[in-house]
């Protein structure tokens, strides 16, 4: 055995100086001067489909950022990015290669609260900086020692939503159709006390495993006893199966789905035919959507004009939020420029959403707001953002359309 | 690099004990098991929830026990019969405990999982040491486990043992018992499985039922068909192995920026796949082939050749 | 499938995903032809290099290579779920019962499939070879059947029909590389339940599972579905191990 540890031991350190050498392929004197920040995204495994425009957004500003001059004085960015396979084990040991052999300052990234959780304690103790794009309220509970922020709405701020919008659809009796994970099962019980407060009734709730191979009881269960509305708490794949095994079965409840489900960066119309997606309502925090910030960012992204991206713009902002306070801590440390975070983020201060122009402004030492293009980026002393605002939507002729903005 | 080290040994520490268990299973008794995987979120949970109230130790001990009672029963259920039912009960009992796990979250937190989970050792050392010492703990076990096991193959009832793989009519012909002989096989390393979930437990110290996917399994098989079937020194050069190449694609990807993250993925995976089927045909034997054992290593002054 | 029944049938399920992602954006006919095609380059370029090595080393093999063509699928087309292009109709109503279009299509297409499979194995000299290599492959060879060629037809009608339960699939859920997992407990059970080796055996068994999975949803939790068939699985171990209509008991 202690053979064989050895020579992995050599092997690996082999491996790691030889792709420290393929680094420095460039100047060897640019390579000191690179701050490292890294992100752990699922490019595989059930939530995959999210992982490759999340990593196409960071990457673009990055660029912008590095091709704008840098920070700290003109040195660049150099964004790590690992696959977290949608799996916690896989997660946990990218997470440590960005932090020993990569050095990073910040990981961010991490669609999926299981991935987040399992990552958190290394990098608290690491004293680096933990950004995610998950919901579960568990994250930024307990001691964070400051380092963790949240870029997505929490779970149990989603649920309340929900049963607003039901009510303002005029939806009384209603049942609760959920996938089992994380991040759907803390909706539930605010969803409840909601309508509850509201003067409505919840029915029943359902909860399925994801991965089956077909959800024709669950539907059958859920809209059988003909409820006014169904809240539908799933993720792309399952609200794919579930939305045509609704149309098939020829149900007349109102469907509500979740962002994550029926829109999810316009992954869901791609996958279902228009009368599919017909009069479906769906909500997800919003991206402050008529912001220039974010109208720009769709153009970056070379999406047409109007499309809701729910997760790219969290990792886009990530990466700019990281700059910014690293430029206003004037430091790479990140037990220091987390401090700066609120700094930059929060008002009072100028608005200001472009991130090169934000970094100038930085520099001549005024007090900024920034505006993200996945939200206002304001957060609270938790780490949690404030003034989370939600987009509800409906689906006519295969488009979303905006039916309004609740917070 | 040390801490990153550390979880690297951590992690082929895992899959070699899951390799090891199945090396007793499939290699030395021929029993397939395609539900590793439910094996080893057996023995964490159990562990998980236990640890708190009775202390690292017996919750390991707890876990072992547990998984070799169920896969004795498992084993009397479907042992008797041609072996694809074996393979399918395993694959069925995998996907029964990821549903119990997922849907009882009075006892296992259901999706959201069981988080702090107590290390052994840990007030020993201060916070930053906290990762060496389980890696060593990790190693210590991982060399426990193997002494016994390398014990236990070269012991009557491990040649008993690889008697029935080869041809149980003969094996029963010569008064072998061999349904016996086959559940106390299946039985241990359900019992290292469980170990095996364990010390994943103490790793990660939160678990969640999304971290016990089939791929799990399918690593395990790699290891035992890259080391070689029966031979326990292959098998901590396969998992060994494994586990280097899924690393070095990390850093290959930070070299080159070829292709996108979704197709990197799938070549990691892929050539997994791959490897399995081109060391079954090429060298089935494994890289470290199970000795073939000859008369005069039983019989050294036997002076003809066998 | 009756044929080298127990060995090929793990494969068919792990690799019909993929069948599946093939097929997607081309003609619908073209589909079966094309996945046959990538049966019988498994069989050539795996199995047939296996097949003395007993079953389990065949299931073994077939877990790799069912990584490598999800893979393939995945390097190809990307993770998203994926849709035919095919109009979802709303039901016939009868009596107050609901008629999916393409539960009628699905049952049709097997009910077919099931004649022809059933027309091939007993009246066809064809069918007559396969059954015989499936008996005893040793006796086969003696009377000149050719068990290389058997085998490579074998994959090929095999690969079509996996082909056809993966556009089935797909017309009735989502389409992404995951997909064929999803589907092995139940087929497993069903086949079991049915005796391996029996196609009618199977189409029962799949009915009853279905059936048992679906109306358990009226006394059991919904998400405690999927054990229903591994319970089903593990009683018929206990009573009766050889399936509703298999032949003789497979014991060691």
């Amino acid at each position: 055995m202690m053979d064989s540890t050895i020579n992995r031991r050599h092997l690996l350190a082999g491996l790691g100086a030889a792709s420290l050498a393929g680094l420095a392929g460039k100047p060897a004197l640019a390579q000191a001067a690179e701050i490292p920040i890294g992100m752990v995204l699922p490019f595989s495994g059930a939530t995959g489909p999210y992982g490759p425009d999340m990593k196409k957004a960071a990457d673009l500003v990055v660029k912008i950022i590095n091709d704008g001059g840098g920070i700290l004085g003109g040195r660049k960015l150099h964004l790590y990015i690992e696959d977290s396979e949608t799996n916690p084990t896989v997660g946990v040991t990218a997470t440590r290669k960005l932090l020993d052999v990569n050095k990073v300052e910040l990981v961010g990234g991490f669609w999926g609260s299981p991935i987040a959780l399992a990552a958190k304690p290394l990098i608290l103790a690491a004293n680096k900086v933990e950004m995610v794009s998950a919901s579960a309220n568990g994250i930024t509970d307990g001691d964070t020692k400051g380092l963790i922020y949240r870029f997505q709405a929490k779970s149990s701020q989603w649920g309340p939503v929900g049963a607003k919008v039901m009510t303002s659809l005029k939806l009384k009796k209603v049942t609760v159709l959920a996938q089992q994970n994380p991040f759907v099962i803390s909706m539930i019980e605010p969803f409840k006390a909601e309508m509850a407060r509201l003067g409505g009734q919840v029915m029943d709730v359902i909860q399925y495993n994801p991965d089956q191979a077909s959800y024709r009881a669950e539907v059958e269960k859920a809209f059988g006893p003909e409820p006014d509305g169904v809240f539908c708490l799933s993720l792309l794949t399952d609200f794919v199966a579930i939305s045509k095994e609704v149309y098939r079965g020829g149900f007349k409840s109102k469907v509500l789905g979740l962002g994550t489900g029926a829109d999810a960066d316009g992954a869901y119309l791609k996958s279902v035919t228009p009368e599919v997606a017909e009069g479906i309502h769906h909500l997800q925090p919003a991206p402050p959507m008529d912001s220039a910030a974010y109208k720009k960012f769709v153009k970056l992204m070379g999406a047409p004009e109007g499309t809701a991206f729910l997760f790219a713009g969290n990792t886009h902002d990530q990466v700019c939020v990281t700059a910014l306070a690293m430029e206003h801590a004037k430091t790479q440390e990140a037990a220091v420029w987390v401090k700066s975070i609120r700094e930059v983020c929060n008002p009072p201060g100028e608005e200001v959403d472009d991130i090169l122009k934000a970094l100038e402004m930085v520099r001549a030492g005024k007090k900024i707001n920034f505006v993200g293009a996945g939200a206002t980026v304001d957060f609270d002393e938790r780490g949690d953002q404030l003034n989370r605002s939600f987009l509800h939507q409906v689906i006519e002729n295969g488009k979303n359309k905006i039916v309004e903005v609740l917070t | 690099m040390i801490a990153y080290l550390t979880t690297l040994i951590v992690l082929v520490a895992i899959s070699a004990l899951v390799g090891l268990a199945l090396n007793v299973q499939w290699g030395a008794a021929g029993l397939v098991n395609f539900g590793v995987v439910g094996f080893v979120a057996l023995g964490a949970y159990t562990t998980a929830l236990l640890a708190p109230p009775l202390g690292w130790f017996p919750a390991m001990i707890a876990a072992a026990a547990l998984c070799a009672l169920i896969s004795t029963v498992l084993a009397f259920l479907s042992i008797r019969l041609e072996e694809n039912y074996l393979a399918i009960v395993t694959i069925g009992f995998g996907e029964v405990v990821r549903i119990l796990l997922l849907n009882e979250s009075w006892l296992t937190g259901g999706a959201v999982g069981i988080a702090d989970i107590p290390r052994p050792f840990v007030n020993l050392v201060s916070q930053q040491h906290n990762d060496l010492v389980l890696a060593a703990f990790a190693l210590a076990l991982v060399a426990g486990v193997f002494t016994l096991l390398e014990t236990l193959v070269r012991s009557p009832f491990g040649r008993a043992l690889r008697a029935v793989r080869d041809d149980s009519t003969v094996a029963a012909a010569l008064g072998k018992p061999v349904l016996l002989l086959r559940v106390k096989a299946f039985a241990t390393g359900g019992a290292v499985m469980g170990l095996a979930g364990a010390l994943h437990a103490f790793y990660l110290t939160y678990i969640d039922p999304s971290q016990f996917t089939s791929i799990i399994t399918a690593y395990a098989f790699m290891a035992v068909i890259a080391g070689g079937r029966g031979s326990n020194f292959g098998l901590l050069f396969g998992a060994g192995t494994i586990m280097a190449l899924l690393e070095a694609t990390r850093f290959l990807k930070d070299a080159f920026a070829v292709i996108d993250g979704t197709q990197l993925a799938a070549l990691r995976l892929g050539l997994i796949g791959l490897g399995i089927v081109l060391l079954l045909i090429l060298r089935p034997q494994g890289l470290l082939p199970e000795p073939q054992r000859k008369v005069r290593d039983f019989f050294p002054d036997h002076e003809g050749s066998s | 499938m009756i044929v080298k029944s127990r060995q090929s049938q793990m494969s068919e399920l792990l690799t019909e995903s993929n069948f599946a992602r093939t097929r997607r954006g081309m003609g619908r006919s073209h589909a079966a032809w094309q996945c046959a095609l990538v049966a019988m380059l498994c069989d050539v370029l795996v199995y047939s290099r296996l097949r003395d090595r007993g079953s389990i080393t065949l299931l073994v093999s077939s877990l790799g290579l069912s990584l490598v063509l999800e893979n393939i699928c995945r390097f190809a087309f990307g993770n998203a779920t994926q849709n035919f292009a095919f109009e979802v109709a709303r039901p016939t109503r009868w009596h107050g019962l609901r008629i999916n279009q393409e539960q009628l299509i699905t049952a049709i297409v097997v009910i077919a499939c099931v004649i022809l499979i059933q027309l091939l194995l007993h009246t066809s000299p064809l069918g007559r070879a396969m059954r015989a290599v499936a008996d005893n492959p040793a006796l086969a060879a003696v009377r000149g059947v050719e068990r290389q060629t058997i085998a490579r037809i074998t994959w090929c009608i095999a690969g079509c029909l996996t082909a056809l339960s993966g556009v089935l699939a797909g017309l009735d859920r989502a389409i992404d590389p995951l997909l064929g997992w999803n589907y092995q407990i139940p087929i497993f059970a069903a086949a079991i339940l049915g005796g391996l080796g029996s196609p009618t055996g199977a189409i029962v068994g799949a009915i009853v599972i279905g059936l048992a999975e679906e109306l358990s949803s009226l006394v059991l939790p919904t998400n405690y579905r999927q054990i229903v068939s591994f319970t089903v699985i593990l009683a018929l171990l206990l009573v009766r191990n050889r399936g509703l209509f298999g032949g003789k008991a497979v014991r060691k």
